[in-house]
């Protein structure tokens, strides 16, 4: 009668981690051109990631069948959710764009909580089916302190290498390089520009938080609307229809949620209706400015290489915590150059999916910048021995090999 | 016809999604019997005068009538997506339910939405075994007019909520928390998360200053 079936975490993650290796065997075996060898293991890598990511729908036991639809709430299937009780219901925060509204995401994305736990929930203890117990300001500090150690610990890497939306972006280029079309650069001036937009980007959407929650801030609610209302009080005037600025135009979330209506892990007829409105005003899991932006950075992505990584707010704080001091100084993962045996040929400068230059410009050392993903794609076409090298911890982790007299 | 260089990359991906495809198949996954029903279906309760309509397509496992209340099991509708069981009666009023949410196993509320006619009595229960207070529950009609427990609804000890005299779109929402007050607890205890990821923090940047300083000599 009943439909249960029970995906133990002993039989699933093993499982999942021979297929990964596996693939990632398969795949360095197979792949003979020598430029390509990190960017296959890395498509492998992410592809992993975003299983891991959304692991939440196969892993049980959650007494619910495998593969169908699973409950209505984002939280529903939630790992860690229950493991940090009311103090952090929410999950841990990693760096990457694991949207906070599909279903069964194992982590969170630190730009919704670093804004929901401004408002509406700064001191306000419940809404979305959640208890909070502890301060808006104490949650906020856990996430800058999980960002961070993320940060010092894998730097931008978690952007290349780990966050779905990255893999997005791969999958772009490469349809974009299968159609044979040139991608478009921008000029340095305005890439460095872009750079420094991400800063202004974060900074806009987080004082709008602030601003939205000085109620509770500051005693005065400078926006009618604004004071939580409804038992739960998420479900009155403003509260119950802004809460998350940046989340209103973010692209991460309608393909994580349409993605997920498309595996049958969430049901379209729920996602639409689940509206505090019309759905080109507000909707719970997607409106239409969602969708509008999600189409122009598609477009974009696919005539400019990682277009979105390079306004990307989050990537802008995981840059904050690994390539600007005192972090830098710290930062376990690095891109280092060697300036004796580079040429200055140039290649590394042409191939950088996010038009990063330090490579380049930097006489030698540490050249890891805030625009470097650290995909290493610099390194494995760079054909100078060792002139680039990926490290962790001063250990190499992947190097620039001379493939052009080795292929001769 | 992607460059020969990409075929590589396609074959992992492809293990990787037939990886996934097959997954589901190891862990099986077994069928089960439904009532299906359809919006033309009514449940009446002849003896209450009262009858249940669905807005739209569902179904459930089990439905029975039981001492003039409609007793739902394994119940779905096609808007919603865990299956829970739901008790319901109507006395002198035609109802129709547009949504119903089970709480499934991380859900942590469940709810009915239905269009009330007629101002008769609504009689709730969505199976809860733990008891629960007037607090965790929350009527609303029309989705926009909050109605204070004890005006217009009230909630019984074996957790029904009965509804009276009320008219239009009436949603009903159990709320399930933890036990929201621990200020009793010790202050490693109510600050543990904030205090565990102080000390990684601390750790990670003392471990990555060591690291730095020792591979720069």
């Amino acid at each position: 009668m009943s439909a249960v079936t029970e995906n133990s975490p002993f039989i699933v993650i093993p499982l999942y981690i021979v297929i990964v290796i596996i693939s990632a065997i398969f795949i360095l075996k197979l792949t003979k051109d020598k430029t390509r060898k990190i960017s296959s293991l890395r498509l492998i890598i992410q592809i992993a990631a975003v299983v891991a990511i959304f692991m939440g729908l196969i892993l049980g036991p959650f007494n619910v069948p495998l593969f169908q639809p699973l409950g209505p709430t984002p939280r529903d299937h939630l790992i860690g959710a229950d493991f940090l009780g009311n103090q952090f219901p929410d999950g841990i925060s990693f760096p990457v764009l694991a949207c906070y509204y599909p279903n069964g995401r194992t982590v969170t994305c630190p730009i919704w909580q670093l804004q929901a736990y401004i408002f509406p929930f700064w001191n306000h203890s419940r809404g979305y089916d959640v208890l909070y117990s502890t301060s808006g300001l104490e949650k906020i500090g856990i996430v800058v302190g999980l960002v961070a150690a993320a940060a010092i610990i894998l730097g931008r890497s978690v952007c290349g290498w780990l966050c779905p939306f990255g893999l997005y972006q791969d999958v772009l280029t490469r349809i974009r390089k299968s159609a044979r079309l040139r991608h478009l650069s921008f000029s340095d001036k305005n890439s460095v520009k872009l750079g420094q937009a991400r800063y202004v980007i974060i900074a806009i959407f987080l004082l709008l938080s602030v601003i939205f929650g000085s109620y509770a801030i500051f005693g005065t609610e400078l926006v009618p609307g604004t004071i939580p209302g409804g038992p739960q009080g998420t479900e009155a005037g403003l509260v119950g229809k802004i809460n998350e600025p940046f989340c209103l135009v973010c692209p991460a979330r309608p393909l994580c949620v349409l993605a997920e209506c498309a595996v049958g892990a969430m049901k379209y007829s729920y996602v639409s209706q689940i509206t505090y409105g019309p759905l080109w005003i507000e909707g719970f899991y997607i409106s239409s400015i969602n969708i509008a932006v999600l189409i122009a950075v598609t477009i974009l992505a696919l005539a400019y290489r990682r277009f979105w990584c390079r306004i990307c707010p989050l990537g802008a704080i995981t840059g904050f915590f690994s390539t600007f001091k005192p972090f830098k100084n710290i930062a376990l993962t690095k891109l280092e150059k060697n300036q004796q045996k580079c040429t200055k040929c140039g290649v590394c400068k042409r191939v950088c999916p996010t038009q990063a230059t330090a490579m380049y410009d930097m006489k030698g050392g540490d050249v890891t910048e805030s625009r470097c993903m650290l995909c290493a794609r610099c390194i494995e076409i760079c054909p100078y021995e060792g002139a680039l090298k990926m490290t962790f911890a001063r250990k190499t982790l992947a190097e620039s090999q001379n493939w052009l007299q080795k292929d001769k | 016809m992607l460059p020969p260089e990409y075929r590589p990359a396609q074959v992992g991906i492809a293990i990787i999604i037939l990886g996934i495809v097959v997954l589901p198949f190891l862990l099986s996954v077994q069928a089960q019997n439904t009532i299906n029903f359809l919006p033309t279906d009514t449940f009446s309760i002849p003896e209450l005068d009262g009858s249940i309509n669905f807005a739209i397509n569902g179904s459930c496992r089990s439905a029975v009538l039981e001492n003039n209340t409609w007793i739902f099991r394994g119940l779905v509708l096609n808007n919603s997506q865990t299956r829970g069981n739901l008790q319901i009666s109507t006395d002198n009023s035609n109802i129709t339910i547009t949504d119903f949410r089970s709480n499934s196993a991380f859900g942590r509320s469940q709810y009915l939405r239905y269009i009330s006619e007629g101002q008769g009595v609504q009689i709730i229960n969505f199976g809860i075994n733990s008891t629960t207070n007037a607090a965790d529950w929350m009527v609303t009609l029309n989705r926009t007019q909050f109605l204070t427990a004890g005006e217009g609804w009230y909630l019984q000890r074996d957790n029904t909520v009965v509804v009276n005299g009320q008219t239009g779109n009436i949603t009903v929402i159990h709320y399930t928390y933890d036990d929201p007050n621990n200020s009793n607890l010790p202050f490693y205890e109510q600050h543990s998360v904030a205090l565990t990821i102080g000390v990684v923090i601390t750790v990670t940047i003392l471990v990555a200053a060591l690291i730095s300083i020792k591979t720069r000599r």
